[in-house]
């Protein structure tokens, strides 16, 4: 049987957006670089509550403070984001960025209070195990093999 | 350039526990069948409110859809060891190390009375039939990608 490495070696948790209760207004996701990874897989939950939408959109940018230059590589209408206690993807390749981009982030901006969150999903493609690059707040991985 | 599927074409959607305040009875994920999976990641992220003395979580498996009959824990966590806020858990099953008969999984949390903020999303890759995305939820409303 060949090798097969676990899901939690294969990809990286690069960003989230807690899970929050009663937003009302824009939010981001931790930023990241794409530097290391080739894809980048955005998982937005809505909860019991959404307003009447949420803006959704994929920021780029050149740098890590996203001071300048921001560019929206991804958006999803506030009317096209008003199911409850659904799932939303977002997907970006690193080829897909424009010149010089390298950071990205979620933003969420809900119309009225909202239910959300949102977790951020990277690929490696030379330095494994993925979990290397797990935020900070990854507090434990529990595998059964 | 080899081809390189999408994320969301390696991985389904399969289960998830909605975000909100899950205090109260405990709370289960989708029931999902392993048997077109090879692995499952459990994702649970925590908000800013987690009731002590925490979340009793639980990954379990079963051998009927329903999980009415015998189930098991395959992976679990003390409720004192998942008490961080604004922070990830994650709990990852090999189909092969499921027992005998056992095809079904679902993640359970138990908070106790207080509140806390919690969501989960089980993503499970798949061995034969792609893209994964026909395997997804149907509460998974869109997927965009850029490339």
């Amino acid at each position: 049987m060949p090798f097969c490495e676990r899901l939690t070696e294969q990809l990286a948790i690069v960003a989230t957006v807690d899970p929050v209760n009663g937003l009302s207004a824009a939010t981001v996701s931790d930023v990241f670089s794409m530097s290391l990874h080739r894809r980048a897989m955005f998982i937005l939950q809505t909860g019991a509550t959404v307003g009447t939408g949420i803006l959704c959109n994929i920021q780029e940018n050149p740098a890590a403070a996203f001071t300048a230059g921001t560019a929206t590589i991804l958006t999803l209408a506030a009317t096209a984001c008003t199911a409850t206690d659904s799932q939303y993807l977002f997907e970006v390749s690193g080829e897909a960025m424009g010149l010089n981009m390298q950071y990205l982030r979620g933003q969420f901006t809900p119309t009225g209070a909202t239910i959300l969150s949102a977790v951020v999903l990277a690929d490696v493609e030379r330095y494994h195990p993925a979990s290397d690059r797990d935020l900070a707040s990854v507090v434990s991985i529990q595998a059964a093999n | 350039m080899a081809f390189c599927e999408r994320l969301s074409e390696q991985l389904a959607v399969v289960a998830t526990i909605d975000p909100g305040d899950i205090s109260g009875a405990a709370q289960d994920s989708d029931i999902f069948s392993m048997q077109l999976h090879r692995r499952a990641l459990f994702i649970l992220s925590t908000g800013a409110t987690v009731n002590a003395p925490g979340i009793l979580v639980q990954i379990r498996e079963g051998l009927d859809a329903a999980m009415t009959a015998t189930t098991a824990a395959i992976l679990s966590a003390a409720a004192t060891a998942v008490t961080a806020t604004d922070s990830q858990f994650l709990f990852e099953v090999s189909a092969e190390a499921m027992q005998a008969g056992y095809t079904y999984l679902s993640g359970r949390v138990d908070a106790g009375a207080g509140a806390t903020l919690a969501s989960m999303v089980v993503l499970a890759d798949v061995e034969r039939y792609h893209p994964a995305s026909d395997r997804d939820l149907a509460s998974v409303v869109s997927i965009q990608a850029a490339n």
